[in-house]
């Protein structure tokens, strides 16, 4: 369960996040929408600790600058991270062993497998096009077995069979009990999946739906939102 | 040309409003105007103090040899990826527009030009010692700046024209490659037959630089003939220098244009490398300067658990690297430190050199680059453990180097072994202090944008944390006449002890990206 309470984030002057609060169960997903600015990847790095901020997290119960935390936690980022000299095995070999994991290689080739990388798994880094480092970025945030998994804008660059991959990894993580959260611009890529969805605007939540809730669509509440000015 | 005469007055007025809006490029342009205004004063101040000029010669060599290595480095690239003198945007924007290649050619080494100029400005700052040492004047420094644009322009130009002629053919690119580099060795042969042969190793190789042979150095020989004239007031070295330069322009933008009048291609490559080089800056992604023929070699990382696997990480990505203990630079660096000990001299005044270099190459490890991207803070482990683990690839390497710069000079017979032993000792110490105070940039400075006052508060606290090693040395060896060995190791230790200070205070560095701005 990840458990985010009053995180205020500033920059200098600037507010980058304003008492920010939410909780996402085991087995959810929330997606954190909002224009470009809002604040979605500020607090996306205070969840994942690389931002120091006022406030509370916690993952499964820990402070989430604990280690216990960190073992927990996956982390897709916005930009795709691969070591350039590292060949694609090589990256599953060294979350692997960073994370303690032993017989892990059985999923790290399955999900290989699944994002059609296993093929390439002596290419190196550098080799590898923009769309297949996000795969592989993927891959190293899963081959861990997180509780909280953490994805900002993962399908950026991906092809059709990759997002359809990625969905039905949201699902079998879901199904598992991991506690997802998704922060994208694609509202319809994530319709079918998601259990909470947050707006943000200038760094605030103006807006929370639930799955269930019907009274108007979660596109046309976004664009109410950040077009209309109100809040809800 | 009125549009790209717009374009280049619009840049340049944005950029001039850009520094007035942003008070840090202000305080910057400021601090380099009065770093300049010390460099004058303070070299006229104390000319009353000199008595001697060493042999203008020698500055005139320098200025050749300078000249000549730029003229390497920039001109090789033309076997790689050719040399760019345009932007993305100029490819994006006018490429595509309907406008004559030799028009838009014109822009691009009209604005290459300006750039090379600005690429000199380091020369500036000389003047204090090359006034005291040479008695030259400001004038002197100028002929020399504009000297080294006209040979970045010109080598630039080279690099471009090699491309041109060798991207489609390997075997045409093997053998201007031959050529290029056997007419180099030639000179270098030259120049090492002659320092071997004369009077002494130093005025052996001042005068083959100054000899009419070395005039013949392309390109960095004619322009480097041009200074002299112009230092000298002869006015027929300087028409010479002059006419050969208009003369390979011109030659430079015929065989361009004749030989490929589309050459939108054969820039097109080197433009992209440097639109990643800097997106990537901008991204916050690491810079992975690998070669472009990578042998992967045997996979696997093989060893290490934990906040280890960041150790054995690197060792395989030095490898692919093909970093065996020394990089290019530190190998540069070191040859530079050899010879220099050995046309002066002075194995002593080599160490210092070397330890002057040593400020800008120890920041360049792999701990760096890992601290751009988000593993290393994500990895459960404590953040100190990540750290020492990041680091210790690089003790090896700093261990070797300090080896294999200054053993050279006992056999060469220019220091005991005691007093090698000193400078290895003294070199390890140093970088692992220079280390420290990177991390402690990192740590402290990280977040801050301005890069270029980052660069000069650095060298600051190199210069202040070196202090307290030249006082123990200096009060040990001639106050308390302890041995020059002994006086070395005492101040290490100081400077081992400052590191680990200093490393002990960057300890949580790994807790936050937000501590390197990521």
């Amino acid at each position: 369960m990840l458990s985010v309470k009053n995180v205020t984030k500033k920059y200098g002057k600037i507010i980058a996040a304003d008492n920010v609060s939410f909780e996402i169960k085991n087995g959810e997903t929330a997606v954190l929408l909002g224009p470009n600015g809002a604040g979605k990847s500020t607090v996306i790095k205070c969840i994942t600790s690389l931002l120091r901020f006022d406030g509370e997290i916690n993952i499964d119960g820990n402070e989430n600058k604990s280690i216990e935390a960190k073992r927990l936690l996956g982390y897709v980022p916005e930009m795709p991270a691969v070591y350039d000299l590292l060949t694609v095995w090589e990256h599953m070999e060294f979350m692997l062993r960073s994370y303690k994991i032993q017989n892990g290689e059985q999923y790290a080739e399955e999900l290989l497998e699944r994002f059609e990388l296993f093929d390439k798994k002596n290419k190196l880094g550098k080799e590898l096009s923009k769309g297949m480092q996000q795969k592989l970025s993927i891959c190293c945030a899963l081959v861990h077995r997180p509780k909280v998994i953490i994805f900002d804008e993962p399908m950026v660059g991906l092809d059709p069979h990759a997002i359809k991959e990625l969905k039905n990894v949201f699902l079998q993580l879901k199904n598992e009990g991991a506690s997802i959260l998704i922060s994208t611009h694609m509202i319809d890529s994530v319709e079918d999946y998601w259990d909470k969805a947050y707006i943000m605007k200038n760094g605030r939540f103006c807006a929370e739906k639930t799955a269930g809730d019907n009274s108007i669509g979660l596109e046309e509440l976004f664009f109410e939102i950040t077009e209309g000015g109100n809040s809800q | 040309m009125k549009s790209f005469f717009y374009l280049a007055s619009r840049k340049a007025k944005n950029r001039i409003l850009e520094i007035t809006k942003r008070p840090s490029e202000l305080i910057m342009l400021l601090i380099f105007a009065a770093l300049v205004g010390v460099s004058v004063f303070g070299g006229a101040e104390s000319h009353s103090a000199v008595v001697f000029h060493r042999d203008i010669n020698e500055l005139y060599a320098i200025v050749l040899a300078l000249y000549a290595f730029v003229f390497v480095m920039t001109a090789k690239n033309g076997f790689i990826n050719g040399a760019s003198m345009f932007s993305m945007a100029d490819v994006n924007l006018i490429f595509t527009s309907p406008r004559k290649p030799k028009s838009v050619l014109t822009y691009g080494l009209l604005g290459q030009m300006g750039r090379s100029l600005f690429l000199g400005v380091f020369i500036l700052y000389q003047y204090s010692w090359a006034h005291d040492s040479y008695g030259v004047g400001y004038d002197f420094l100028l002929a020399v700046l504009i000297g080294y644009g006209a040979v970045v322009f010109l080598s630039q130009m080279l690099a471009m024209l090699i491309y041109c002629v060798t991207s489609n053919s390997d075997k045409l690119c093997s053998l201007v490659k031959a050529v290029f580099y056997t007419l180099i060795g030639a000179f270098v042969v030259y120049v090492a037959f002659s320092a071997y042969n004369g009077e002494d190793y130093l005025s052996g190789a001042v005068s083959a630089a100054d000899s009419v042979v070395l005039k013949f150095f392309p390109v960095a020989g004619f322009v480097q003939l041009g200074v002299v004239g112009f230092a000298e007031g002869k006015l027929f070295l300087l028409a010479i220098s002059v006419s050969c330069f208009l003369l390979f322009c011109g030659g430079y933008y015929l065989l361009i244009t004749l030989l490929n009048p589309d050459f939108y291609e054969d820039v097109l490559k080197a433009t992209e490398v440097s639109f990643s080089a800097i997106t990537a800056r901008k991204e916050g992604k690491a810079i992975e300067n690998s070669p472009r023929n990578i042998k992967i070699g045997k996979t696997g990382i093989k060893k290490g658990q934990g906040a280890s696997t960041i150790y054995f990480k690197h060792k395989v990505e030095n490898r692919r690297g093909k970093i065996f203990f020394l990089d290019t630079v530190s190998l540069i660096t070191a040859i530079i430190t050899i010879g220099f000990s050995f046309f002066t001299k002075m194995s002593f005044a080599g160490f210092v050199f070397n330890i002057y270099m040593s400020v800008f190459t120890v920041g360049s490890g792999r701990w760096a680059k890992e601290l751009i991207l988000p593993y290393i803070y994500l990895i459960p482990e404590p953040p100190f453990k990540k750290l020492i683990n990041a680091l210790k690839e690089q003790i090896p390497s700093l261990i070797v180097e300090s080896i294999i710069t200054f053993v050279p000079l006992y056999f060469l017979g220019l220091s005991s072994v005691e007093e090698i032993l000193g400078y290895v000792i003294s070199k390890i110490s140093f970088s692992f202090l220079f280390i420290a105070i990177n991390l402690m940039f990192h740590r402290f400075f990280g977040g801050r944008k301005n890069k270029t006052l980052t660069v000069m508060l650095y060298m600051f606290a190199a210069t202040l944390f070196s202090v307290p090693f030249a006082c123990v040395f200096a009060v040990f060896n001639a106050v308390f006449y302890f041995s020059f060995f002994v006086s070395l190791l005492s101040a290490s230790a100081i400077n081992i002890i400052i590191s680990l200070i200093l490393i002990y205070i960057c300890r949580n560095i790994l807790q936050y990206a937000q501590y390197n701005n990521k």
